[in-house]
């Protein structure tokens, strides 16, 4: 125990220096961090309780259908932590380069796993709790909740939800390096990958969003929250009431309607599953963290470049193209250190895997077109889900671009190509390697909108824009945060710029959902004739607007961070 | 060939390199000296335009390097004092893709790169992982890509640090032969040994300032003269 307090308070000591450093530079990236996070938290404030007054106040959704697709919200959330907690875990807990120094002194490995476990909570949580933080605030301001309403959500509730999301994710890494080594990488994967989507399409088809809103009720001229409260009391539940993302949604829905000892309850449910999670990890980081990690160093010896059909010809550096030199020197380079790089790999894997099941839920929903809200809630709803998915795509493949250039970025730098040319061929790359699979999801999606093609066309050219200011957002604000001398692309994507930058990403995402819901309420007649096609160019004329203001910004805070010292 | 006008780099209120003025000949062979921390591998930077320097200005093959990087860049070749590689790269194809970088013709690229695979016997390793080289072999592999584009002129850093004895030697004698044929090299280095062999003329700083230069070689005299100088000059 003594161990893990000294090397705990080793590494706070170094977190404290990087945040008290007075030095220019970092005061000026922790003064613009603050700023960034700040505004991005006042952003989510803004549209959560916009978003939960439109459906409260103008849709007059009854209070049990807010908490179910707050449900299917969390659900996704926790997904995503559970997701990021498994990248991030694997690049601290068995990649990180001075883990193998730790194990070399006299200290038991049992307090470097718990070491590492804090410090990822600090890290990585620290963006999650203020997001968590300013939803709670929207949630509360929307259901006028008195203090410590706010106090117990935020802490009985949405810290363990985010902390049981994290503790799953290093259980299970543990246990699946563990039985790659026993059984082979290929093997592992070829197993836990089918389950982990078919396990994640059957809860999502269990929590169907479209479902949860064609069982709604719609409360006609009838205002304010105590009235949808009312009328939602008698809707009943046939949800599952075995995930932490429903006992999240059930603790918040008895919470307003002052059912406070029913609130404690699933409060009770989170905090005993964490317990017996937190209980898990640590006899999981006793027993198997030293077998996990040497099992995963030598796997890693192991590995091999890409064989077979990951060879393209004419990719090889030995044909050449005849057409631009350097860019085919950029493009080849990019795309070998890309193919060899395992993680690069199996985390393209799990997108396409992740894609394929996000598609397949949406096409298997049975959307009803005789209620108009119900359809322009469905529409935006499967836009921000695709769109989400794209926004963590662009954040893993593109932000870290930029850092993994590398400490043999000296070969670029001295060599004669611009670094606005070398940039805007990085931005080409992204662009086109994005745009073509999100596109395909919306075109394999949203026909799910029957009878509605200009629907088509506006996600199209909504996901359109919605890529492009992505893009760029992510690969200027990599530049702008790049650590060259990191070379596991999972941590770049899992730094503190990236969790601004994914911030900031789901702020856009939700003004462009926004904007395209305004043409799609007149197309599905919410609010007037679908014949005009005043909102439609107005939407367009906004999302190519936002698009070019992003682009033009991070391009100008990319190229000037690219230009810096090396 | 290679100037440097009252060049200095400040780092907020550290003077790294204080107002340093050199001009190197075509053909010459260049020793750029100095202890630890005095500024040359700052200097070097400033002269390939990894930093920007604070005020002055580097200037090669007439092209400044701040005001016209791709004309000077192509002017030089440069080899850092710890040439990191792209891991999961072949060292054949770092320097199919440096050369690719400086608009290389496809089939001199190749010729190129058979030639320095054989003259730096890199053959054996040259078509393995970076990831799995020693700190030698990647010192070869910079070298070559270094000289993949025929450069008028070479900047180095620490060239022979970690190379074996006979690497060394491949290393020393093909810049021997290169100068010969009229490079320029500009090479910062510890080795005075090798400065002796190697170099038309030495400068030594020592806290970003130049504090000796040495035009004639044949006045160093006996080995070993360079070294009390060098520890004179620096105490």
């Amino acid at each position: 125990m003594r161990e893990f307090f000294l090397l705990l308070s080793v590494r706070a000591a170094m977190l404290m220096k990087g945040i008290t450093d007075t030095r220019w530079q970092s005061l000026s990236k922790n003064i613009s961090s603050v700023l960034i996070f700040g505004g991005v938290a006042v952003g989510t404030f803004v549209i959560v309780r916009m978003f939960l007054a439109y459906l409260v106040h103008q849709v007059h959704i009854d209070l049990y259908t807010v908490h179910r697709l707050l449900s299917f919200v969390m659900f996704s959330f926790f997904l995503s932590v559970n997701m990021i907690s498994l990248l991030v875990s694997y690049a601290t807990l068995y990649t990180a380069e001075d883990i193998p120094f730790l194990f070399s002194l006299p200290v038991p490995h049992s307090a470097v796993f718990g070491v590492r476990m804090v410090e990822n909570v600090i890290t990585s949580g620290s963006t999650l709790m203020l997001l968590g933080l300013a939803g709670v605030l929207a949630y509360g301001s929307v259901f006028h909740l008195d203090f410590w309403s706010y106090l117990f959500i935020m802490f009985a509730a949405f810290v363990p939800f985010v902390l049981i999301a994290g503790m799953l994710a290093v259980i299970a890494l543990a246990l699946l390096i563990l039985g790659a080594a026993r059984i082979g990488v290929r093997w592992m994967m070829s197993i836990a990958i089918p389950i982990y989507v078919v396990v994640t399409s059957l809860l999502m088809r269990t929590m169907d969003p479209t479902a949860v809103i064609r069982s709604a009720t719609f409360f006609r001229g009838a205002a304010g929250v105590d009235a949808a409260a009312g009328e939602g009391a008698a809707a009943g539940s046939d949800v599952l009431y075995w995930f932490p993302s429903d006992w999240l949604a059930e603790l918040l829905n008895a919470l307003v309607r002052h059912r406070v000892a029913e609130a404690w309850g699933y409060a009770g449910l989170l905090f005993l599953l964490l317990v017996v999670l937190a209980v898990v990890a640590a006899l999981v980081g006793r027993r198997w963290y030293y077998a996990s990690w040497l099992a995963a160093t030598e796997m890693r010896m192991h590995r091999t470049a890409a064989n077979g059909w990951l060879r393209p010809a004419i990719m090889e550096f030995g044909r050449f193209w005849g057409y631009r030199p350097h860019l085919e020197a950029v493009v080849k380079r990019d795309f070998w250190l890309f193919m060899r790089d395992p993680s690069q790999r199996l985390h393209t894997l799990i997108m396409f895997f992740l894609a394929c099941a996000v598609v397949a839920s949406i096409r298997s929903m049975d959307v009803t077109v005789n209620q108009p809200a119900s359809l322009v809630l469905s529409f935006v709803i499967v836009f921000i889900f695709i769109g989400f998915l794209v926004s963590s795509v662009i954040l893993r493949f593109v932000f870290p671009t930029v850092s993994l250039e590398g400490d043999a970025f000296w070969a670029v730098r001295t060599a004669p190509i611009t670094l606005s040319r070398l940039y805007w061929m990085k931005f080409a790359v992204a662009l086109a390697s994005v745009i073509v699979p999100a596109e395909l999801m919306i075109v394999l999606s949203v026909p799910a909108m029957r009878g509605h093609s200009s629907l088509l066309i506006l996600a199209a050219t909504g996901m359109a824009g919605l890529v492009v200011a992505l893009v760029s957002l992510n690969l200027g604000s990599g530049a702008y945060y790049a650590t060259l001398n990191e070379k596991n692309p999972v941590k770049v994507a899992s730094s503190q710029g990236a969790s601004v930058t994914f911030l900031g990403s789901l702020v856009i995402l939700l003004v462009v959902a926004g904007i395209v819901a305004l043409p799609a309420s007149f197309i599905a007649g919410l609010l007037g004739q679908r014949s005009s096609d005043l909102p439609m160019t107005l939407a367009l004329g906004g999302i190519v607007l936002i698009a070019g203001a992003v682009t033009v910004l991070s391009h100008q805070l990319g190229l000037r961070a690219l230009r810096k010292d090396f | 060939m290679i100037e440097l006008q009252n060049v200095s780099k400040h780092f907020g209120s550290f003077v790294a390199v204080d107002a340093i003025s050199l001009k190197i000949a075509p053909g010459e062979f260049f020793g750029f000296l100095g202890p630890n921390g005095a500024g040359k591998t700052t200097t070097i930077k400033m002269m390939t335009g990894l930093y920007r320097p604070t005020s002055g200005s580097c200037t090669i093959n007439g092209y400044d390097i701040q005001t016209h990087p791709v004309e000077a860049k192509r002017s030089f070749g440069y080899v850092p004092d710890q040439p990191h590689l792209y891991d999961r790269l072949t060292g054949r194809e770092f320097l199919y893709f440096v050369g690719g970088l400086y608009k290389e013709d496809g089939r001199v690229l190749k010729q190129r790169i058979d030639h320095y695979a054989q003259l730096f016997e890199m053959e054996p390793f040259l078509n393995n992982p970076a990831e799995e080289y020693s700190q030698g072999m990647r010192q070869r592999v910079a070298l070559a890509a270094a000289l993949i584009h025929d450069p008028p002129a070479l900047i180095i850093d620490e060239p022979l640090l970690g190379l074996d004895p006979r690497s060394a030697w491949l290393v020393k004698t093909t810049l021997k032969q290169l100068t010969k044929k009229g490079l320029t090299v500009f090479m910062s280095t510890h080795l005075l040994r090798a400065v002796e062999e190697l170099c038309d003329r030495i400068v030594i700083i020592k806290k970003g300032r130049i504090i000796y230069e040495e035009m004639l070689k044949a006045s160093w005299g006996d080995h070993g003269q360079l070294e009390q100088t060098f520890l004179e000059v620096t105490r």
